[in-house]
C-alpha cells in the first residue's frame, strides 16, 4: 500500500488506491487525491495532446475532439478515486476517452443519421457528390481521405485502429485499454486495416 | 502451435507475434503470393494512418479542464461528492487553495426529490383518509340523531333522559304512551311508589301540565350534539329531564334535549363530545338533575320546534336498534337482566346490528327514559325490547366494562363497551343491588363487587369485569363521587328505561 495512503484519506475504505504503474505521475495523482486541484494540471498538461489527437481519428472535427478531451480529462479527475494503478495513467485515460468517442459518435450518427462504415456506403456517398471527383482523388493522398476513410470504420475497429497506428500502443495495452482480449485486438485490427485498405481503395477508384 | 489465420498478417507487421508464430507466417508467405500481397497492402494501409500527422491542439486546455473541475467541485451536487474536503482543508492549512477530495458519490439529488414525492404521497394518503372517515363520522351522527314520536296530551309517559335524543323514540314513545293509557291505572295500583311522588322526586311537572310546545318536537342530531357536547351523557351533562308528556297529539314525546350546559350544536361539537364518551374518563352517566322540560331554553324549544315531524322517521332505520332495562318493579323478572331493543318485527335489522358490531366501528348513543311504572315488562316485550343475547353483539371478549354511577344516585348503569366496535351496554341495576352499591360507595366509597359480576355472568368474563370495575372505582372516586344520598328509598322510586341506539355504519 502506497506510503502516502494514511495521508490522503480520512476515510480509507471510500478510496481504493493501489498505485502500482503510476510511475511519474504518481506524485501529481497523491497530490490531487490529497486535495489540490490544480496538481491534476500536470496531467492535463501531460496527456491532453495524445487525446486529442486519438480523439481528432476517433471524431474527425477539431471542436469535437477538444470537448471531448477536455471532458475525457476532466472525467478522469472526477474517476481519480477508482484509479487503481493497474494501468497507466496514459492507458487509464484512453480508456475513458474512448468510451466518450465512442459514445459521442452514437449519438451524433443519431442525429445526423449517419450510417454505419462500409465499403458500400461510402460508395453510394461518393455517388452524387457535387464536388469533382479529382478533387476526391486527390484527397485521396490526404490524410484528410485517410481521416475520412477511418471515420467509416466502425467503432470498435477505429478504436484499435487508433490506438495503434496513431497512439503506438502495443497490443496488450490496447487490450487493457479496450478491455478486450489480445486475439480480439488482433483481429479486430486485421478486420479494420482490410476494411480502411478498401474504403481507401474505394475513394481512389471513385 | 496453433494453425494460421490471416490476422496474423496484421500482427506480423506489428511484432507482435511469438518466434513461432512468426516463422509460421514467414513460411506461409514464402509459399502464397496473395498473403504476400495482403501483407504489403496491409502495410501501406498502415503507414497511412501511421503517418497522419497529429493535429496539434491550438491552446492548452489545462485552464479550461481546472476550471471545468473546480466548477464541478464548487457546485453543491458536486461537494456532496467530496465529504472530507472540510477535514483535509484543515488538516493541510490550505484554506487559499481549492481542494477536493475524490470519494465515493453520495446520495444523488434524486433522492432529495424521492423524500418530497414521498411527503406527498403520505399527505394525499392522509386527506385521503380524512375524506373517508368524516363521511363515517357524519353519517354516525346522523344515526345517533334522535328520533322521537308524537304522545298525546294524556300519556303517562314520563321521560327523563339526559342524553340527547337519539333515541328511536319515535316508536317508542309512542308505544310508551299507547302501552300508559291502556296500563297505568292498573301498574299505578300495583306500584309501590306513586307517580306523583316520583314527579315529586324529579321535580316533574304535573302530568296534567301541559308541556311546552317545544318539547313535543322530536331531537335533532344537532341537539344531540348538543347534549354530547354539554358533557356527553356524563355526569356532567346535569341535562336529565324528567318530562311528563301531556304533550298534544302528533306533537310528540320526544326526548328531551334540553341541553342545558350547551347551546352549541355544532357537530363539530358533537364529534368531539362522542369521542369523549368513548373514552373511559369520560364514560357516560345519567344523572338525574337534569333540567326539566320546561326548563329548556327558548334557543332549544325554536331548535325542537324546527325539527320534521318525527313520525316522518322510520324506526325501520338499519342503523339503530335500542335497549333498554328497567327498574326492579317495573321489570320484576327481568329485574337484573338488560333489555335490548333489537326492532322486535324486524329480523334483518337485528342481523345487521349483531353483525355490525362485530365487524364495524360505531358509536352508540344511550338514552335514558323515565317511563311511568304503568308500564309492564309484557308491555316492553311488545315494543320490541327483548332480553339480550351478550353473546352477540356485544363479544365478552372484547368488553371493557365502565361503569358509570349516577349523580343522582338513583341507578347505577353499567356500561361495557366494546374497544373496537364502540358498542356499548348500559344496564340498570336491580333495586336490591342498587341499594348495595348505593352502601359501600356511600360508605366506603368503593364500587361492591357483585354489581359487576351481575353482569358478567351473563357475558361469561367475570375475571375481567371485575378488574375493571376495580378501575372504575379508582376512578370514580377521584373525579366523579356522588354526593350523600339523604334518603336512599326516593332513589328507588325512580323508574328508567335505558335505550341505547346503535348506529352501525
Amino acid at each position: 500500500m502506497p506510503a502516502f495512503w494514511g495521508t490522503c484519506f480520512c476515510e480509507p475504505t471510500s478510496v481504493s488506491l493501489g498505485i502500482q504503474n503510476i510511475d511519474d505521475d504518481s506524485e501529481a495523482i497523491r497530490r490531487v487525491l490529497a486535495g489540490e486541484v490544480e496538481a491534476y494540471g500536470a496531467i492535463v498538461k501531460k496527456y491532453q495532446q495524445r487525446i486529442f489527437a486519438a480523439m481528432m481519428v476517433m471524431v474527425g472535427s477539431r471542436e469535437d475532439a477538444e470537448d471531448l478531451t477536455q471532458e475525457c480529462l476532466a472525467m478522469g479527475f472526477r474517476k481519480l478515486s477508482s484509479f487503481e494503478g493497474r494501468s497507466s495513467m496514459f492507458t487509464w485515460l484512453h480508456r475513458i476517452g474512448m468510451n466518450l468517442a465512442i459514445s459521442h459518435r452514437r449519438k451524433h450518427r443519431r442525429e445526423k443519421s449517419i450510417a454505419r462504415t462500409s465499403i458500400d456506403v461510402a460508395e453510394n456517398e461518393l455517388v452524387g457528390r457535387e464536388e469533382p471527383i479529382e478533387q476526391i482523388l486527390d484527397r485521396a493522398n490526404d490524410q484528410s481521405l485517410v481521416r475520412s476513410a477511418i471515420l467509416r470504420l466502425d467503432e470498435q475497429q477505429r478504436s484499435v485502429l487508433v490506438l495503434r497506428d496513431v497512439q503506438g500502443m502495443d497490443y496488450s495495452e490496447i487490450a487493457e485499454t479496450l478491455e478486450i482480449p489480445i486475439g480480439t485486438v488482433r483481429s479486430r485490427l486485421h478486420r479494420a486495416r482490410l476494411e480502411l485498405k478498401d474504403v481507401i481503395e474505394l475513394l481512389k477508384k471513385s | 502451435m496453433s494453425d494460421f489465420h490471416e490476422s496474423w498478417l496484421t500482427a506480423y507487421l506489428d511484432d507482435e507475434l511469438s518466434k513461432e508464430e512468426r516463422r509460421l507466417v514467414e513460411s506461409k508467405l514464402e509459399q502464397d503470393d496473395l498473403l504476400r500481397e495482403l501483407l504489403v497492402e496491409l502495410q501501406e494501409v498502415r503507414a497511412l494512418v501511421a503517418g497522419l500527422k497529429d493535429e496539434r491542439l491550438d491552446a492548452d486546455l489545462t485552464p479550461y479542464v481546472l476550471g471545468r473541475i473546480t466548477q464541478v467541485v464548487s457546485s453543491p451536487s458536486i461537494e456532496s461528492e467530496t465529504p472530507n474536503s472540510t477535514q483535509l482543508d484543515a488538516e493541510k492549512g490550505s484554506q487559499s487553495k481549492p481542494t477536493v477530495v475524490l470519494g465515493q458519490p453520495s446520495a444523488p439529488p434524486h433522492k432529495s426529490r424521492a423524500w418530497l414525492w414521498l411527503s406527498a404521497i403520505v399527505a394525499a394518503s392522509l386527506t385521503g383518509a380524512l375524506f373517508y372517515v368524516q363521511p363515517w363520522i357524519d353519517a354516525t351522527l346522523q344515526n345517533v340523531a334522535i328520533k322521537s314520536a308524537p304522545v298525546p296530551s294524556d300519556s303517562k309517559v314520563v321521560g327523563s333522559m339526559q342524553t340527547d335524543p337519539p333515541i328511536a323514540v319515535e316508536e317508542h314513545a309512542s308505544k310508551m304512551k299507547s302501552i300508559a293509557n291502556a296500563n297505568a291505572p292498573a301498574r299505578e295500583d300495583e306500584s309501590p311508589v306513586k307517580p306523583e311522588a316520583s314527579r315529586k322526586l324529579n321535580g316533574a311537572p304535573s302530568p296534567a301540565a301541559p308541556s311546552p310546545a317545544g318539547d313535543a318536537k322530536p331531537a335533532s342530531r344537532e341537539k344531540s350534539s348538543d347534549l354530547a357536547a354539554a358533557g356527553g351523557m356524563g355526569g356532567g351533562l346535569g341535562a336529565n329531564r324528567s318530562f311528563e308528556s301531556p304533550t298534544p297529539p302528533g306533537s310528540g314525546n320526544g326526548p328531551d334535549r334540553g341541553s342545558t350546559a350547551s347551546g352549541n350544536s355544532s357537530p363539530a361539537a358533537s364529534r368531539s363530545s362522542l369521542e369523549n364518551m368513548k373514552s373511559p374518563g369520560n364514560a357516560p352517566s345519567f344523572g338525574g338533575r337534569g333540567v326539566r322540560e320546561n326548563n329548556l331554553s327558548e334557543n332549544s324549544k325554536k331548535d325542537i320546534a324546527a325539527l320534521p315531524d318525527p313520525r316522518q322517521r322510520s324506526l325501520d332505520s338499519s342503523a339503530s336498534s335500542s335497549r333498554f332495562a328497567g327498574d326492579q318493579d317495573l321489570l320484576p323478572q327481568a329485574a337484573s337482566n338488560v333489555f335490548w331493543y333489537n326492532g322486535a318485527n324486524e329480523p334483518q335489522k337485528k342481523n345487521a346490528v349483531q353483525q355490525d358490531s362485530n365487524v364495524s366501528p360505531e358509536f352508540n348513543s344511550i338514552q335514558r327514559f323515565r317511563v311511568d311504572r304503568s308500564i309492564t315488562n309484557e308491555d316492553l316485550a311488545k315494543w320490541g325490547f327483548e332480553e339480550p343475547k351478550l353473546n352477540n353483539p356485544l363479544d365478552a371478549s372484547k368488553l371493557n366494562l365502565q361503569r358509570n354511577l349516577l349523580r343522582s344516585q338513583q341507578s347505577i348503569e353499567l356500561q361495557a363497551s366494546n374497544l373496537n366496535s364502540q358498542q356499548s351496554l348500559n344496564l340498570i341495576l336491580p333495586e336490591e343491588k342498587i341499594e348495595e352499591l348505593k352502601r359501600n360507595i356511600v360508605a366506603t366509597g368503593r364500587a361492591i363487587q357483585p354489581d359487576t359480576e351481575n353482569v358478567i355472568s351473563s357475558s361469561g368474563q367475570q375475571q375481567r369485569a371485575q378488574s375493571n370495575a376495580t378501575q372504575f372505582s379508582k376512578q370514580l372516586l377521584q373525579s366523579d363521587r356522588p354526593p350523600p344520598v339523604e334518603n336512599p328509598q326516593q332513589l328507588n322510586e325512580e323508574r328508567w328505561i335505558l335505550v341505547e341506539i346503535n348506529n352501525p355504519q
